[in-house]
């Protein structure tokens, strides 16, 4: 069924042609946002703790709840290792109370959803020949964005509420 | 041939790995589930996987760029030079960003 018509299921050559300028869009901006996330969280910079500071963090914390205590005892929360940074939950906090971070992360988040998903459509047009199916696939992934969406700024919006 | 299969598969790994970093984020409606979360990405198998997440996503990102200045233009009897560019530019960056993160795990012990 529709074997001529191989498009079909992904959309108008508008629709395409929009996809794939959007597709280069975001993979410029995500260039900036994924660049600027790595730098962030996984170098060894002062938006991470150092080893002192962690175990600094983590005596503070051991002492204001016996839920982290536990934590701390069972090894479910472990010092750092010298010279190790690491993520932890006060930093993040500092950088995310500021509006323009929150903003960044979220931007980061669409950017790269839509950006992936841009990419997951034109590889389901590629390997999907029947028409219904392919727009099935394809619906059922913006439902997974949506939520993913939602659910990662709700993430993003929660740190420094409670 | 080659570099677009890589670019793709990269591409689905990475989108596959951007669900579950979604899903994990949850961790931070609870300060000490995040402490938890976090310390299981420390762990040495985990350090590895970050460090092979970098190839994936600097060589995505540079082959990304590529195909940016392709579409824009650039000759295409250079193609092959590019993707050597691409090779370097992606080494260049998993090794300058991946050694600090595997550092103190792999090489610190090693020093005297
Ligand atoms: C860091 C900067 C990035 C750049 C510069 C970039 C660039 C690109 C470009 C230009 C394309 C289109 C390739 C083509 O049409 O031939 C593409 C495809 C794709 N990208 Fe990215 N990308 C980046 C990050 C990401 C991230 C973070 C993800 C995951 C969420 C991702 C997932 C994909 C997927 C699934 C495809 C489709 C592959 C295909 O059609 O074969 N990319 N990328």
């Amino acid at each position: 069924m529709n074997r001529q018509h191989d498009f079909q299921g992904v959309g108008s050559a508008r629709s395409r042609a929009l996809g794939w300028m959007m597709q280069r869009i975001t993979g410029v901006a995500l260039v900036l946002f994924l660049g600027l996330h790595f730098w962030v969280q996984h170098m060894p910079t002062g938006f991470l703790a150092t080893a002192e500071e962690y175990s600094e963090i983590l005596r503070r914390l051991g002492e204001t709840s016996p839920e982290f205590a536990d934590a701390i005892a069972e090894g479910k929360i472990r010092e750092a290792l010298p010279g190790e940074h690491v993520i932890t939950y006060e930093k993040v906090l500092e950088r995310l109370r500021t509006p323009l971070w929150k903003l960044i992360n979220i931007m980061l988040l669409l950017f790269s959803l839509v950006h992936g998903m841009l990419g997951v459509v034109n590889v389901l047009g590629d390997y999907i020949r029947h028409s219904f199916l392919r727009k099935a696939a394809v619906s059922c992934g913006w439902t997974a964005v949506l939520f993913l969406a939602a659910q990662g700024i709700a993430s993003i919006m929660a740190v420094g509420m409670n | 041939m080659g570099a677009w299969l890589l670019h793709r598969l990269s591409g689905l790994f990475l989108v596959l790995y951007l669900v579950f970093h979604i899903n994990g984020l949850r961790a931070l409606s609870d300060p000490s589930e995040f402490e938890v979360y976090i310390t299981v990405f420390r762990s040495p198998l985990f350090k590895i996987a970050e460090f092979m997440l970098l190839i994936v996503a600097a060589f995505h990102a540079f082959n990304g760029m590529r195909i940016l200045i392709q579409d824009m233009g650039f000759r295409s009897d250079r193609q092959r030079v590019l993707f050597y560019g691409v090779l370097a530019l992606t080494i260049i960056v998993v090794l300058a960003g991946g050694v600090p993160i595997i550092f103190p795990y792999f090489i610190a012990p090693l020093l005297p």
